[in-house]
């Protein structure tokens, strides 16, 4: 599991962050002292610094730069200020990436696992999912079921992989929709129906038809 | 000067002038003094005074006509002071330093309105600067704990935080933008992505059939962006086109559109129109500030209407950037 460094003054952030990125299968870990923070870091040996520029005792360029001198860590630049000096000059100290606040929490994760996929490679073990006997292998956008398989498109990837991860629970058609605006695709009502009842027949050809059950006007269940 | 104002100034004086001479011609006359000399004597006097008057008149108008297009040429009037030449004369004199006291106190006054202004913008920055922590906890608060009614209400806040930020910025004579290349395909994707959440909801389709590269801040476009997709939500829209053509980009709706008679009035500060009132929801601030951003940029902004009856915003940037901003 990749461990995570959250720097950061504010407490519920801190919490809060730890949370969510627990969440997504990471070990997150939070300073709650600042005097020393650029040993701290370095002694955690983590994967990854999310990193505040406004904190007690040093700010957050002065320990960009001290860390730079003895670790390549990957370092994310998280902060309220917005104006683009900050971001620049973030950059040219050494951190991977910057992300403004208030940041919305998808676009934090995915700067996230880009960075971790850019300093680390691919993680093996998220690249498939399996619920009840089918499984979806994200690596090659494939779905399998006992002895079928059937190539996905990529919004049908999308659909299924938020499904699996909400097994359970009724995913409304809006945030399934929010989730495939997330790439350029911005797909209307209609299209979603199309997707989702081409995405159906495919599973019904391997063996596993309703498999994606409907819940009217609330949405849809694995 | 006009010659005449001159010669109102010193009307007493001509008068008190003509009277003596015809005064003294007649007594000279009735005690039997020739008539040749009357007339000599009244000449000389009529003529020496003109020529007095006509001299004082040269002086006094070369003065104030320098004086003048000085005051033309200046682009800030109240630095005339400043730049004016010593007088010759007492009035001239005693007006120097009427504009001398004048200026300066005028200048103390709008250093302390400049000082003020900038104080109150720094104020407004860092409370915008410090009011995103707590936004951004609270979205963290909501998504982990599954409040996503709460998600929709937390955008309005930011939105209007933003707003206010962008407000501070657009009154100051900093420059404090970036002018980078930028892809506007995924400026405006990032602005709809922004907005996911309240597009979907009243289902809404955005069409992004832009294509190409710009020189301009992205933080600003994707400001101004977002203000014309308020609009759009607000004006019930059900589809919002996003083109660009000849280093145009023009954002379509087919919402209720703007009034013909309002158009020409959109970009006013507290604008509202006939459609503000009647959704009551317009603060006259959106296109105002996208007015005034653009003008910074060096951008123009004008607003249509649709041929389906929506509202038509387009965008021109500059042929080339390097040229407007040296």
């Amino acid at each position: 599991m990749q461990t995570i460094l959250i720097v950061e003054d504010d407490e519920t952030i801190r919490r809060e962050l730890a949370v969510l990125i627990e969440r997504y299968g990471f070990a997150a870990k939070a300073a709650d002292k600042f005097d020393d923070i650029v040993n701290w870091i370095l002694s955690e040996k983590a994967h990854l610094v999310l990193l505040d520029i406004n904190l007690p005792y040093f700010d957050g360029h002065h320990i960009c730069r001290e860390i730079r001198k003895n670790s390549n860590v990957p370092i994310i630049v998280v902060t309220s200020q917005s104006g683009e000096t900050d971001e620049l000059m973030s950059m040219n100290l050494g951190a991977d990436d910057f992300v403004a606040k208030p940041y919305n929490t998808r676009i934090l994760l995915a700067r996230i696992q880009n960075v971790l996929r850019r300093a680390y490679g691919d993680p093996e073990e998220s690249a498939e999912v399996t619920v009840r006997g089918l499984s979806l292998n994200l690596n090659n956008s494939s779905v399998s079921h006992g002895d079928g398989t059937r190539e996905l498109t990529k919004n049908e990837v999308r659909i299924l992989r938020l499904l699996m991860a909400h097994a359970g629970t009724i995913v409304s058609r809006e945030k399934i929709m929010t989730e495939l605006w997330q790439s350029d695709e911005f797909v209307d009502d209609n299209t979603l129906t199309v997707n989702i009842n081409r995405l159906r027949k495919k599973l019904a050809e391997i063996g596993a038809a309703g498999f994606i059950g409907t819940k009217k006007g609330q949405g849809y269940m694995i | 000067m006009k010659i005449s104002v001159f010669l109102r100034d010193r009307l007493i004086f001509i008068i008190t002038i003509i009277c003596a001479v015809l005064l003294c011609g007649f007594v000279m006359y009735v005690t039997g003094a020739p008539a040749f000399f009357v007339f000599f004597i009244g000449a000389v006097y009529v003529f020496g005074t003109a020529f007095g008057l006509m001299y004082e008149y040269t002086k006094k108008n070369a003065y104030y006509k320098t004086l003048l297009s000085a005051l033309e040429g200046l682009d800030k009037k109240y630095y005339i002071a400043e730049v004016m030449e010593p007088a010759s004369f007492g009035e001239g004199e005693i007006l120097a330093e009427i504009l001398k006291t004048a200026g300066k106190s005028m200048n103390d006054e709008i250093a302390a309105h400049a000082r003020d202004k900038r104080d109150y913008r720094e104020y407004i920055e860092l409370w915008v600067h410090e009011v995103k922590t707590p936004i951004s906890g609270a979205r963290l608060i909501c998504e982990n704990s599954g409040y996503d009614e709460l998600t929709g209400e937390l955008d309005e806040i930011e939105k209007y935080v933003e707003q206010a930020l962008f407000y501070a910025r657009s009154g100051s004579v900093e420059k404090d933008y970036i002018i980078r290349k930028t892809d506007i395909k995924n400026l405006i994707s990032d602005v709809v992505r922004k907005n996911s959440g309240r597009l979907i909801a009243r289902k809404i389709k955005p069409e992004i059939r832009a294509e190409g590269l710009v020189h301009t801040d992205p933080k600003w476009l994707g400001f101004i962006l977002q203000q014309i997709l308020d609009n759009a939500v607000k004006y019930s829209a059900k589809t919002i086109v996003y083109s660009f053509e000849n280093n145009i980009l023009t954002v379509t709706d087919d919402g209720i559109g703007i009034p013909p008679g309002d158009l020409p009035r959109v970009f006013e500060r507290g604008f509202t129109g006939e459609n503000g009132r009647k959704t009551a929801k317009s603060t006259g601030l959106g296109l105002y500030l996208c007015k005034k951003l653009c003008d910074k940029l060096g951008l123009e902004i004008a607003a249509a209407s649709a041929p389906n009856g929506g509202a038509s915003i387009s965008i021109a940037f500059p042929e080339n950037p390097y040229l407007l901003h040296q």
